[in-house]
């Protein structure tokens, strides 16, 4: 292609193609477009490389890396969201591109504005000086909530508070950038950027070189750097944290990914302690010193004692440890301060003051209601305003006057009125519009840009060449909200030449300290691990047996019910009625021989009420799956993101479903299973991670072929060959069995196989082994005795198996029923509960509740 | 006057407590008229870590972990303390209460301290109950000490003390329609209503005399901590009131921190990791030095 002819023709020509008839708002600025219907010089290569691959290669293209964002795993929680957590994230496959001389702009301005920010905060929580010149009136600081008194005079590095900041800017019809809002507290966002990067990266992978977008490591390279040089002791090696309010966070998978992606531990405040006024990681070896806090918890609740009392979330003694400079927290506690719109009048005249410059970047035209001149012009001017709260909470959108219907108006503006300092109004700009794909071809939707700026070297910053934008739901609302239907972008930020490509990896060369530790589980997530692994596994246990129902009704002649499947389903009844990690009902005597109800088999699958049910355990996988998004690999997640897809063959309903659909969705579904099995010990290091994740799967299988076998064997069947040869089936040991015994189905030799046979991976005793050695390998600490209760228990659990007489044992008495089988049986599942819940109490007990105590009040006697 | 002081808090846990976390306002703090001689704490059990910090508002705190498993927890905190008789409200330079509040409102970045302490607070909101009860008690024309004392008499009248009326966290609009509360909502106030009018007013909590002087009446609010207000009055400073008793502050008032409400200055918070409930006993003695006992 000849590069510029194509520019002379793009001077002179619509592009055509997916750009079509595309016109912008009028009265808004065009990203893609001049106001004469000119393409904007930096969108030449983009458009002509993506109207060569057309409307149909772009949507194919779209879908593949829709599935990619679903496996991901990209979403969004929505509080109180009918629809249920976890809304997958809408992203537009055409990016907002933005040339290089306008960015060098945005970047001055950006870093302009947090170093001002910063001094702003370290002087409200320092001298004040700010306020006593007049440049901050006090009570905006005074009765600011998040101005956090405990924190005042807390002397910290470089006197540095903000390291991660966040701008929420729009463009306005003259084209200039204003900045909406100021993101101090914990601006989310940057996990979305890098998703959206990465997703549009593989969808377009040929634009995406030829158009020389600016990469994003660099930044969180560098951002890295300024941790590790945040980092008060430990310099050489410093342990940082993200902190999570926990998956329930609107930005829960935000907080995972940034904690995989930068290679931290991602912990809730229940994971960390203050002793001697520093923090610990509570880890299965015991406390670790954290150095570095990347908080993502908003700063009041980060410690209940000094803080806001009502929090669960946070660390109990943080704030001392803080004034005692043992650990720093990103940002500092108290930084959501200057994220009040409020203090966006007064930073013209503070950035004179402060830096001896005018502010570069303005904010949105903004008025702070207790001043009563500009509550006067609020009042007077109502359409022009967006009405924000002064001091955020979380429950408060922004309110579009414009959009209101008179009386809705007239009692905002009461509101205001009563309590003005609550409020402040803003500009309403009108923002500039940019193209989205949408069926034929490019619409325009209003956008608005979430700008990264981190911390680098003692006082500057580095402002992330990208960013998170955000359009409306369609072209005519000016509100942009992901919430109300609107979609998300990958901006790039064109570079004058061709681009370094660089990884987060430590450069070739550089030596490097070798460490086998990742010794930082945390017990919460060890917790997790155990109770991922036997959800998986009983879901894989419900799902066999059910497959093997399934068949041999499929098989049966018509008008005969097979005996052996009476049984069989009271097994998995038992299996599918008693939630996870409730003892799991003894399956009940074998009913009468009937047919097999359709609506049976919907309550084993598909029941959602049912607790136990397949789907309900399948969901439970995914929801642990999701909170332990930080320790799995990709391949892992994408296996468990995509576990329930095999069931959705029945839309609802008891009776709806289909045998054919269902047997070829459980196939599916054991190879699921397969695959998940394959990553965690092909793919995870065996450290104790994966050892929690394997207890609870072996726990669970010796659980589940214990119950089994109780349920085939006693009392012996009318035929109990087809019942011994359903069992074999069911537990994957068919083909082994007949290669020792051709067809002889005999009792005694099926029960050794099933429970004593540790060579056999389905067996009781193969999984009582491996547990053994997991148990004698979990750190251990000082102060307990040698051999621990589950030690012990897990001892004469493998030893009863061991002991086991299988002729003895599949004695039976005249009325059918095996009692010493019976009895051998209840035993080890005894033993195997006692184990779970030894294990939780020795490792995974983190959960002790703490709480206030109160003082009294002044309580006086007359 | 010289006094000795002993103020010790017990709690008794049901279940042993592992590790906790406790913010002391127990330290004392001088103030023109108020010297500390002497003062000593003791927490028992050992306290594996215990550092004091200067808080926003000038009053020493302290923060001490107990990380070792414990039953109980017991904090004592003793001192002899001299405290100089203040000024009778008679003898102060008064003011008009409304040039007061203007000049507060005109100077406000400047005076920040005093300007602080008219803005509303956690535990003090501005309501329109308690504007409404304000009201009656600041005629334009009356001074501060005038409005204070005007006030100090109407709580006194208009409310009941009663010990079991209120907790810690009544809230302020709560107590005025129960026309009840402890020397706590009595201070609550008492602040409020001067906050109302844009003057400055402070929570004070300290300690009271246990047994008068022979002559002097008894009074309320002995034998525990107490809590009165503190307004400010410029050309003076802080002039202290207490409305549970209805008095100017003299003498008999030992002050151990200040702040806009309960929640700045609570004497002992903690959080704990076990214990499951905990029964609480305190304890105050003040005695004058070099007065008979009875």
């Amino acid at each position: 292609m000849n590069d510029s002819t194509t520019i002379a023709d793009n001077r002179s020509h619509r592009p055509g193609g997916l750009c079509g008839n595309y016109v912008g708002n009028p009265g808004s600025y065009d990203e893609m477009f001049e106001s004469g219907g000119a393409l904007r010089p930096h969108w030449f290569m983009f458009v002509n490389q993506i109207n060569e691959l057309g409307a149909a290669e772009i949507q194919r293209r779209w879908l593949q890396a829709r599935q990619l964002i679903h496996d991901n795993g990209v979403t969004y929680n929505v509080y109180g969201d009918p629809m249920g957590m976890d809304r997958p994230w809408r992203l537009d496959p055409i990016p907002l591109l933005l040339d290089s001389v306008l960015w060098r702009q945005l970047e001055q301005g950006l870093v302009q504005r947090a170093i001002l920010l910063d001094k702003i905060i370290a002087d409200c929580y320092g001298p004040q000086r700010f306020i006593h010149e007049g440049l901050l009136p006090p009570d905006l600081i005074l009765t600011h909530p998040g101005f956090l008194r405990p924190c005042h005079g807390a002397k910290l590095p470089n006197n540095r508070w903000l390291y991660q900041y966040a701008a929420d800017m729009v463009r306005a019809p003259n084209g200039a950038f204003f900045v909406l809002s100021d993101k101090t507290q914990t601006p989310a966002g940057v996990g979305y950027a890098l998703e959206n990067r990465i997703v549009l990266s593989r969808a377009l992978p040929d634009l995406f070189r030829d158009c020389n977008v600016r990469r994003l490591a660099q930044f969180f390279l560098t951002f890295r750097e300024t941790l590790i040089a945040a980092a008060p002791r430990n310099k050489d090696n410093p342990r940082v944290v993200v902190l999570t309010s926990g998956p329930y966070s609107e930005t829960y998978f935000e907080h995972s990914y940034l904690a995989r992606y930068l290679g931290y531990t991602l912990v809730e405040g229940g994971d960390l302690t203050v002793r001697d006024s520093q923090v610990y990681l509570k880890t299965l070896a015991g406390l670790e010193p954290v150095d570095v806090i990347l908080r993502r918890l908003d700063d009041d609740y980060c410690d209940p004692l000094e803080l806001r009392s009502d929090s669960f979330l946070g660390i109990a003694g943080l704030v001392q440890a803080v004034h005692a400079g043992t650990v720093c927290v990103v940002n500092a506690l108290g930084s959501g301060l200057a994220q009040s719109p409020a203090i966006m009048p007064f930073l013209p005249a503070l950035c004179r003051h402060i830096l001896d410059q005018d502010l570069l970047l303005p904010s949105a035209p903004s008025w702070w209601c207790a001043d009563p001149a500009s509550l006067a012009y609020v009042l007077d001017h109502p359409d022009d305003m967006v009405i924000k709260q002064a001091f955020p909470r979380r429950s408060f959108n922004p309110v579009f006057m414009r959009n209101l219907t008179q009386a809705q108006k007239a009692d905002m503006l009461a509101e205001i009125r009563r309590n003005p300092r609550h409020f402040v109004a803003q500009e309403q700009l009108t923002p500039a519009t940019t193209p989205v794909l949408a069926e034929g071809g490019f619409e325009p939707r209003h956008m608005q840009i979430r700008v990264q700026i981190a911390a680098t070297g003692a006082d500057s910053y580095a402002v992330m060449p990208g960013g998170l934008a955000r359009f409306s739901a369609s072209c005519d609302t000016l509100v942009v909200s992901m919430q109300e239907g609107g979609g998300s972008k990958d901006t790039w930020v064109l570079a004058d030449g061709p681009v370094d490509t660089l990884s987060l990896l430590p450069p070739t060369g550089q030596n490097i300290v070798i460490n086998r530790g990742g010794n930082d589980l945390s017990s919460r997530a060890a917790d997790n691990l155990f109770w991922l692994g036997r959800y998986m596994e009983r879901a894989e246990g419900l799902t066999r047996i059910t497959r093997g129902i399934l068949l041999r009704t499929a098989n049966q002649a018509a008008g005969k019910v097979s005996p052996e499947i009476p049984a069989l389903t009271a097994v998995a009844i038992g299996q599918s009625h008693s939630a996870a990690g409730a003892q799991v009902a003894s399956p009940g005597p074998a009913a009468p021989a009937a047919p097999l109800e359709k609506s049976t088999i919907y309550s084993i699958l598909f029941d959602p009420l049912q607790p136990g049910s397949l789907y309900s355990t399948l969901v439970a996988t995914q929801r642990l799956g999701g909170v332990l998004r930080d320790r799995l690999s990709g391949d892992s997640w994408r296996v468990i993101s995509n576990l329930e897809h095999p069931l959705v063959v029945s839309p609802g309903g008891e009776s709806t479903w289909q045998l054919n659909d269902v047997l070829a969705g459980l196939d599916q579904l054991i190879v699921h299973f397969a695959a998940f099995g394959g990553f965690a010990s092909e793919s995870m290091t065996h450290g104790h991670a994966w050892r929690f994740l394997d207890m609870g799967r072996r726990l669970e299988r010796a659980l589940y072929t214990l119950q089994l076998l109780r349920g085939v064997m006693n009392p012996v069947a009318q035929e109990e060959n087809l019942i011994l040869e359903a069992t074999l089936e069911i537990a994957d040991s068919s083909m082994t069995y007949r290669r020792r015994y051709l067809t002889n189905l005999q009792a005694p030799a099926v029960l050794d196989m099933l429970l004593l046979d540790e060579g056999n991976p389905r067996s009781a005793a193969f999984q009582l082994a491996r547990l053994s050695e997991h148990i004698a390998s979990l750190p251990r600490s000082l102060d307990r005795p040698h051999a621990t209760p589950e030690q012990k228990i897990i001892l004469r659990a493998l030893t009863g198996v061991r002991l086991v007489d299988v002729q003895s044992a599949c004695q039976f008495q005249p009325d059918g029923q095996r009692p010493e089988l019976n009895q051998l049986l209840a035993g080890i599942v005894e033993h195997l509960e006692a184990l779970s819940d030894a294990v939780s109490r020795g490792y995974l007990a983190h959960t002790s509740i703490s709480y206030q105590l109160g003082s009294l009040p002044a309580v006086n006697k007359l | 006057m010289k006094y000795q002081i002993q103020h010790i808090t017990g709690y008794q846990y049901t279940q042993s407590v592992s590790i906790c976390h406790n913010l002391a306002h127990l330290l004392p703090r001088n103030y023109p008229r108020q010297t500390w001689l002497s003062h000593e704490l003791a927490i028992q059990p050992a306290a594996a870590v215990q550092t004091h910090r200067t808080d926003y508002f000038g009053n020493s705190i302290l923060y001490f972990a107990i990380q070792q498993s414990h039953e109980s927890l017991c904090v004592k905190a003793a001192g002899v303390v001299e405290i100089a008789r203040a000024a009778a409200p008679e003898h102060l330079p008064d003011m008009s209460w409304r040039a007061i509040s203007e000049m507060l409102h005109q100077r406000r970045s400047l005076m920040t301290d005093p300007y602080a302490f008219t803005l509303p607070s956690p535990a003090v909101p501005i309501t329109p109950k308690l504007l409404e009860f304000a009201r009656d008690s600041f005629n334009p024309q009356a001074t501060l000490l005038q409005a204070a004392t005007d006030l100090m008499r109407r709580i006194k009248q208009d409310f009941t003390f009663d010990a079991a009326s209120t907790t810690i966290s009544t809230p302020i609009d709560e107590v005025l329609d129960r026309r009840h509360g402890v020397c706590q909502d009595y201070a609550h106030l008492a602040v409020g209503c001067f906050r109302c009018f844009g003057l400055s007013a402070r929570y004070v909590s300290g300690y009271l005399l246990t047994l008068p002087p022979p002559g002097r009446p008894k009074i309320i609010g002995a034998d525990a901590s107490h809590a009165w207000a503190s307004i400010f009055l410029p050309g003076c400073g802080w002039v202290d009131i207490d409305p549970t008793n209805n008095m100017f502050v003299s003498d008999q008032h030992i002050a151990i921190a200040c702040g806009r409400d309960f929640h700045d200055v609570s004497p002992l918070r903690g959080v704990l990791l076990g214990g499951h409930s905990h029964r609480v006993t305190v304890s105050v003695d003040v005695r004058a030095i070099g007065l008979p006992s009875p």
